[in-house]
């Protein structure tokens, strides 16, 4: 195998390292913390009604719609399409591939080409809409990368399109941990070191936010009982 | 640097949070949507006093005693980053409308007064006033400095009856009984005609409430003062407690169980509450018209801290006469009028530019009174008119009431 593969091989392993490091020790925090502010359990039921609101807040993002309507379809649509474009990448990664995975592929690439719209639809209502003030450094630098990968693969799909026999061969083999040889494709080598820098940088409200929403929703639930029980 | 920080150096950020509000600081995506909702934002522009900033400076802290660096190399708090979080997190008004309008719905009018009391234990907050509130409380039972004898007789109004033993007690609380007359004075009133037998304590007695050392992270003494008030009033035979300051109401129904120790021994309504079901009951009649267009401000603890916002407008709307108009932020999404949080003790511009953006509204909408129904909101909102180019008639909404019942502003 070339220095280049042994290289990027040793990078991926050591990202794939880094980030469980980083869940088992922002779990540890979590676990360490002392709950030393004690607050009283109010007597909120959970209602159908109560799961639905929290299956549309973590679903459809209900609490950006009630504030921001025009960030909400930005926010939701790069949303949907991550999550269906890495559903579409499922393939390079099983052996056999599932037929659901099968089917999701005209879904997944529709969700390609709505990716980066939405990207610059966010960034375009943020920056000259809005002229909002606040700019997380860190959330410029996710876009941007997210903007990387999202064009490299349209550049894979439509100007230098890689042997996918090997590139599905390069990816299962990280996978169980028997390296094989790096596809022949500088385009595909940047589409997924692009991957690797953005891996240590994914925000962790991925993991958090569903659970404090969950609380957010019951919260306000509270609010209606709270002087009225 | 003092000996009292350099103890504080090791201490975990980590000590005073819930796990939900670890999860909290870890949830933040900095979207920066809460700025747009940020009162004092709008006041001040300065970003580094926003909401998100100060959740990732916090985030910098519990990094530094707890993440992983730490632990293999050892790292020290940046200190002047200490300072500045300190600054920011005490100059916030604590009115919850981050909270309200954070898409991942961060309980932020809970995080930053746990975040307060984090400093405050580090030996870096509360500033200026908010740092002798705890002996001031101590010795006057009022964080004002003020007599206790003289709680009440400025005010109250004669030929009231207060009964030794009843169902219903009245808590007048700090601010309206020294800061805020008339609207103290009103609930009195509006309460007598009311007819029901109610009960206060002593002027001696009726402590602060504890709300003012809650928000700055002075949390040492809660435990006796409530422990005080709750049993002086199940002495009384007190059922319903009604409080009309919605801090104290914020704090009487979600935090005094805690310091209480279980469930308190009886319920806590806002006044609002009782007056409008005395009105649906027919116990109380409006006998005079009220032909003015008037506004109704919401206070940020009445209507995003315990969920009262359509009682005030049952009330308004019951009044002969009268058209009630609305700010273009209201219910949930009330702006901070300025008064919140004991932000107003130290960064008085801010609260004075928040009070008049209230007044501007009001104003502009053409109203003839601005309703308040929180003593800080009275205070300050007062204070914001004072030398301001636009003016308006500021009512408490129980001041209102009681001079529109006949026989009862007498």
């Amino acid at each position: 195998m070339r220095t280049t593969g042994i290289i990027l091989i040793a990078a991926t392993y050591s990202v794939y390292l880094a980030f469980w490091i980083r869940i088992i020790w922002h779990f540890i925090i979590w676990y360490r913390a002392a709950n030393a502010f004690k607050v009283y359990p109010l007597s909120s039921k959970t209602s159908l009604d109560m799961l639905a609101l929290i299956a549309a807040d973590l679903f459809l993002f209900r609490r950006l719609f009630i504030s921001n309507k025009l960030l909400w379809i930005g926010s939701w649509t790069f949303h949907l399409a991550f999550v269906l474009v890495l559903f579409q990448h499922l393939r390079f990664f099983m052996d056999p591939v599932p037929s659901i995975i099968f089917v999701m592929q005209p879904i997944g690439r529709a969700a390609g080409y709505v990716l980066p719209v939405s990207l610059v639809y966010i960034f375009g209502l943020k920056m000259i809409r809005e002229r909002q003030r606040y700019v997380s450094r860190l959330n410029i630098l996710v876009m941007s990368l997210i903007f990387l990968i999202s064009a490299s693969g349209f550049a894979l799909k439509f100007v230098a399109r890689p042997d996918l026999v090997q590139v599905k061969a390069f990816m299962i083999g990280i996978l169980r941990f028997s390296p094989e040889v790096v596809p022949e494709s500088s385009l595909f080598l940047f589409h997924f070191l692009m991957v690797l820098f953005l891996l240590p940088y994914l925000p962790s409200h991925v993991f958090t936010a569903p659970f404090v929403t969950i609380e957010a929703t019951k919260r306000d639930e509270e609010l209606n009982i709270l002087l009225r029980d | 640097m003092s000996k009292d920080r350099t103890t504080h150096k090791k201490r975990s950020f980590i000590e005073e949070l819930t796990k939900q509000q670890v999860l909290e600081i870890d949830a933040c995506t900095q979207c920066g949507e809460c700025l747009r909702h940020c009162p004092v934002q709008e006041v001040s522009g300065n970003l580094s006093i926003s909401p998100p900033e100060k959740i990732r400076m916090f985030r910098e802290f519990i990094r530094a005693t707890e993440g992983l660096k730490n632990w293999l190399f050892g790292r020290d708090v940046d200190q002047k980053l200490l300072e500045d979080f300190t600054r920011a997190v005490f100059e916030c008004t604590t009115c919850g409308s981050c909270s309200q309008n954070c898409p991942v719905g961060i309980y932020t009018q809970r995080l930053w007064p746990v975040l307060r009391k984090e400093m405050v234990k580090r030996g870096l907050g509360p500033l200026g006033q908010q740092a002798e509130m705890p002996a001031v409380i101590e010795k006057t039972g009022n964080p004002y400095n003020k007599p206790p004898d003289q709680r009440f007789s400025p005010w109250f109004p004669e030929g009231v009856a207060i009964s030794e033993q009843a169902d219903i007690a009245y808590y007048a609380g700090c601010t309206g009984s020294y800061e805020a007359y008339p609207m103290v004075r009103g609930d009195v009133l509006v309460l007598s005609s009311i007819g029901s037998p109610f009960t206060t304590l002593p002027p001696e007695e009726e402590v602060c409430c504890g709300f003012p050392l809650f928000i700055t992270g002075q949390h040492d003494l809660l435990e006796k003062l409530v422990k005080r008030l709750v049993n002086a009033y199940q002495e009384r035979g007190v059922k319903t407690l009604l409080c009309s300051c919605p801090c104290c109401v914020n704090i009487m129904v979600r935090d005094w169980p805690v310091f209480y120790g279980k469930k308190l021994p009886f319920s806590i309504r806002h006044i609002t509450q009782f007056v409008s079901d005395a009105l649906k009951k027919g116990a109380l009649v409006i006998t005079s018209e009220l032909n003015q267009r008037v506004i109704y401000h919401d206070p940020c603890y009445l209507s995003r801290g315990v969920g009262i916002m359509e009682e005030p407008r049952t009330i308004l709307n019951s009044i002969p006469g009268i058209t009630l108009l609305e700010f273009d932020r209201h219910g949930l999404d009330s702006r901070c009028c300025g008064a919140g949080g004991a932000a107003r003790k130290v960064f008085q511009e801010n609260a004075m530019a928040m009070g008049r953006l209230t007044i501007d509204e009001a104003v502009s909408k053409k109203a003839d009174k601005l309703i308040l129904s929180c003593p800080a909101c009275y205070e300050k909102v007062n204070d914001a008119m004072k030398g301001h180019d636009n003016q308006i008639q500021i009512v408490d909404i129980m001041e209102l009431l009681a001079d529109l019942i006949e026989g009862c502003n007498q």
